[in-house]
Formats: C-alpha cells, sequence, structure tokens
C-alpha cells in the first residue's frame, strides 16, 4: 500500500528551490524547508526499501511523529506572537506520546497507525486556522500574497484537510474492497503537489522580498 | 448488508466534500476579511495623522498668538513705560536748558524718540491687535491700514458688504493675520500702487479678499519662498475654510478666503 506513497512527487521542487534560495529563508521558513527536507528522505527511504523487498509499513510509526516534531517547531516560531511556544511544544510531546502508546499497545509496526495520522492531520489544520487568525489579529501584513507563509500555511491547511477526509475514507473503504481504497489513495498526491508548489512559490516570495527590502 | 454500506460510504464522501468546500469558502473569506480590515485599519490610521496634525498646527498657532500676546504687553507696559519717562526727562531738560544748543539737541532728541514710541506702539498692536477683540475684524483691519498707510504713497481701499458680526475669537484673530500677511505682502513684493481689501459677510460665511495691482507672482513658485503663505495654509486649515490665490506676472494677484462663521 505504501507504493502509493511514493508516486513521483513535486517534493524535490521546493526541495531544490529551497537550497539554492536558504540564505533568504527566515527562521520559520527554514523549519518549513527542513519538513521538506525530511520529506525527500522519506520518499529516497521509501524507493530503496521497497526496491529491496523490505517491509516498510513499520517506518510510518517513525515517520508521523517527526513530522509532528518538526510542525511543532515551525509552528511554535510562526504562531509565537498569538500562543507561548511551550504550549506548542507541551502538545508536541504528547503527541509522540501518544503515538508511541498507540504503537505500542493498539496499532502495531504491522498495521497502519491510522488513529494518529488523523488526530495529527487535525492538529496541523488548527495551526494553520490559528495562522490565519493570528494574521487577521494582527494585521501586520500589508499584502498577504507577499508573505511567504500565507502561500504555504494554506498549502497546509488543504493539504492535510484532504488528508484527513482521505484517510478516513479510505479506511472505511478498505474493509470492503482494496481497489477502491487504492483508487482513493491516487487522489493523495494531487493535494501534495498542491503543496509542494505552493512552498515553492513561497520560497521565490521571501527571496523576491529580501531582494526589494535590499 | 450491500445498502448499508453505500450509505456509509456515501455519508463520508458528502461530509468530506462539504468540508473541503467550507475550507475553500473559509480561505477565500478570510482573505476578504484580511483585506477590508486592513482597510479599515488604514482608514483610522490615517484619520488619527490628520487628527494630530491638525492638533498639532492648532497648538502652534495658539501658542504663537500667546507668546505674540506676552511679547506685545511686556513691550508696551516695560519699553513703553521707559520711553515715556525718558520723553518726560527730555522735555523737562528742554524746558530748563539754558545753552541753546543743547536745548534744540533736546527737542531733536525728543521728536525721534516720538518716532520711536510710535513705532513701539506699532508693533505692539501688530503683535497684539487690542482692536480686534474690543471692536472686531473691520476695526482692526482700518487701525491695521492706518499704521501701514502713513508712509507710502499706495492707494488702499477697504469695502464691507453685509452686516458684520463677531465671531470665534480664535477665528477672528486667524482671518486677521491672513488679511496682515497679505496686506504685507501686497506692500512688500507686489510694488503696487493700489491695494483693495474686501470683507463680506452673510449668515453662514466670511469672505476676505485682498488684490493688488502689482507685478504678481507664480503661486506654486512662491509657495517654496516664505513662511507667509505656508502660515496662510495653516490658519485656513485652522478655519476649515478654503483659500485661492490667482495671480499672473505683471497682471497683478487676488486672494480670496472663504469660511464659515
Ligand atoms: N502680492 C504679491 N505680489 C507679488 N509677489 C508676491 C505677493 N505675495 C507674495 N509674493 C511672492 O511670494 C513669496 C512668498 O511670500 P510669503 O510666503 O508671504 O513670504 P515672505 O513674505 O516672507 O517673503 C514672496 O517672496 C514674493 O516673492
Ligand atoms: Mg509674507
Amino acid at each position: 500500500m505504501l507504493k502509493l506513497f511514493i508516486k513521483p512527487s513535486f517534493v524535490f521542487l521546493p526541495f531544490i528551490i529551497g537550497i539554492i534560495l536558504y540564505k533568504y529563508l527566515n527562521k520559520g521558513l527554514r523549519f518549513i524547508f527542513l519538513q521538506i527536507c525530511f520529506w525527500v528522505f522519506t520518499e529516497i527511504l521509501l524507493i530503496i526499501l521497497i526496491s529491496t523487498g523490505h517491509q516498510n509499513l513499520w517506518y510510518l510509526h517513525i515517520y508521523v511523529p517527526i513530522e509532528f516534531l518538526i510542525f511543532a517547531l515551525t509552528y511554535a516560531w510562526f504562531l509565537k506572537e498569538l500562543i507561548k511556544p511551550k504550549y506548542i511544544y507541551a502538545v508536541a510531546v504528547i503527541f509522540i506520546s501518544c503515538s508511541v502508546v498507540n504503537t505500542l499497545f493498539f496499532q502495531n509496526i504491522q498495521l497502519f497507525n491510522s488513529y494518529v495520522r488523523a488526530v495529527g492531520a487535525l492538529l496541523y489544520v488548527c495551526f494553520a486556522i490559528l495562522y490565519f487568525y493570528k494574521l487577521l489579529f494582527e494585521l501586520k501584513v500589508q499584502k498577504l500574497r507577499k508573505e511567504p507563509m500565507v502561500w504555504i500555511n494554506t498549502g497546509i491547511l488543504i493539504y492535510y484537510s484532504a488528508i484527513f477526509f482521505l484517510d478516513i475514507l479510505s479506511n472505511k473503504i478498505i474493509q470492503y474492497s482494496i481497489d477502491l481504497a487504492k483508487d482513493v489513495m491516487f487522489i493523495r498526491p494531487i493535494f501534495y503537489w498542491i503543496f509542494n508548489i505552493l512552498a515553492a512559490v513561497g520560497f521565490l516570495i521571501a527571496r523576491k522580498n529580501a531582494q526589494e527590502t535590499g | 448488508m450491500k445498502d448499508w454500506l453505500h450509505t456509509d460510504i456515501v455519508l463520508i464522501l458528502l461530509i468530506g466534500t462539504m468540508g473541503m468546500l467550507i475550507l475553500a469558502f473559509g480561505i477565500i473569506l478570510f482573505f476578504s476579511i484580511y483585506k477590508k480590515r486592513l482597510q479599515s485599519q488604514q482608514l483610522y490610521l490615517s484619520q488619527m495623522k490628520a487628527e494630530h496634525r491638525k492638533q498639532l498646527l492648532e497648538n502652534t498657532v495658539s501658542s504663537q498668538e500667546k507668546e505674540r500676546k506676552r511679547f506685545a504687553s511686556d513691550l508696551h507696559d516695560e519699553v513703553g513705560a521707559m520711553l515715556s519717562f525718558i520723553k518726560l526727562n527730555l522735555g523737562r531738560l528742554e524746558k530748563k536748558e539754558e545753552n541753546q544748543e543743547l536745548k534744540e539737541l533736546a527737542a531733536e532728541s525728543k521728536e525721534h524718540l516720538n518716532q520711536v514710541i510710535t513705532e513701539v506702539r506699532r508693533i505692539t498692536r501688530d503683535l497684539s491687535p487690542p482692536t480686534l477683540e474690543k471692536l472686531g475684524l473691520v476695526a482692526a483691519v482700518n487701525e491695521f491700514l492706518s499704521w501701514v498707510k502713513r508712509s507710502d504713497s499706495l492707494l488702499f481701499s477697504l469695502n464691507v458688504t453685509g452686516k458684520e458680526v463677531r465671531f470665534d475669537p480664535k477665528n477672528e484673530i486667524a482671518v486677521f493675520r491672513i488679511a496682515q500677511e497679505l496686506i504685507n505682502n501686497a506692500i512688500k513684493h507686489a510694488e503696487a500702487t493700489k491695494i483693495t481689501i474686501k470683507l463680506k459677510y452673510t449668515s453662514t460665511h466670511i469672505f476676505l479678499s485682498v488684490t493688488d495691482n502689482g507685478k504678481g507672482f507664480d503661486v506654486e513658485k512662491a509657495k517654496t519662498k516664505g513662511l507667509g503663505l505656508k502660515n496662510l495654509e495653516s490658519r485656513t486649515e485652522i478655519l476649515k475654510g478654503s483659500f485661492k490665490f490667482r495671480s499672473k506676472p505683471k497682471k497683478g494677484a487676488t486672494f480670496v478666503l472663504a469660511t464659515k462663521i
């Protein structure tokens, strides 16, 4: 089933742009870049695991907590004017503990850790909404389309709400028809592309801003 | 069995689709609300700025007036009193002195001193015209003209139409200062032979116009030159009035001010 995750994706687009423009990225955007690096690493690792015929479902049990940790760091930085970072770190600690508990007692490494994935996606959606709320609350940004994180945050919001929905849907369908579930999984990359394109746009805008301000 | 399965998945699909639609709508809503809030905030800020600027202007002008008043009263009370005293002594000296030469010198000094006293009185009145407060704008302008008239062969005329009414002293003094500046400008710069001042009162407004038949000037260029025209602008702003300058080189200049009473 994990084959579906490694459809050739656009993650290399923001990855390469991120490398080139790294010096223009602020701390928050560097966390986003870190996330993208992690995704690149994941894709390569999965290609290797699958091509060598190894099991790979276990990797999701490591992947989900790490992804959460990086997003928590990202949003702790972006939301610091709204929420004290320590609260977001606390959420991260709780989430990661729950993820470990889930792996140990409920969905072991032979199984798909759907519960934590769903909760994680929901939390990312909350973070993204909070970020928009912060913008609206502060009114500091003069032009939203010139703020890199607005693009990336929109991508995160769309991507993870889609994931949340598709996960639930495919988990339901899989009980009746694996083929149909696979079809549903094919929709995923579309949202992944959307996110990666928005992330690339965000990085490019960061450079443009840096050049305009000199 | 099959039917139940069907509704189950359809329900999730339905909710999910709705959720995504709501999300898309929410994002669009966010962008438009953000824009609106930003605009209203900018409007608010610019209003605050304008308000602040006006406040500042009013403060400067009113403290300027206060300072002038203080200076005028000092000049009148201290210097004026001293000069009168000196004049008295000179008069006594003139009377008592036997020496004809010294007597003449005293008389001559007294004559000069008279001029100085007149000048000081003129300056005092310029600085803080008591007539304005007591008798109003027309009298004050008239008096001001009588002070500037005496030296020149320049022709002045003051026309008043409508019934004179008194208005807010702060505004009265602003109109008076504007008239003063315009008359001074016409005397100083215009090389005119005739200066016409018109005051027109209606039930709601007062109009002031000052016209000279002098050499005229380029209004836009002149604005950067002197403080006078700038002060004029700010005083008009305080009055919430409006003004118009019309001038062409060699064709004289006309200034019109309109403000509510
Ligand atoms: N009535 C006028 N006729 C000709 N020139 C004028 C007249 N009023 C103003 N000006 C020109 O405009 C310039 C600016 O005037 P003003 O701001 O009152 O400054 P100031 O009187 O201190 O020179 C003057 O220097 C003069 O050249
Ligand atoms: Mg002047």
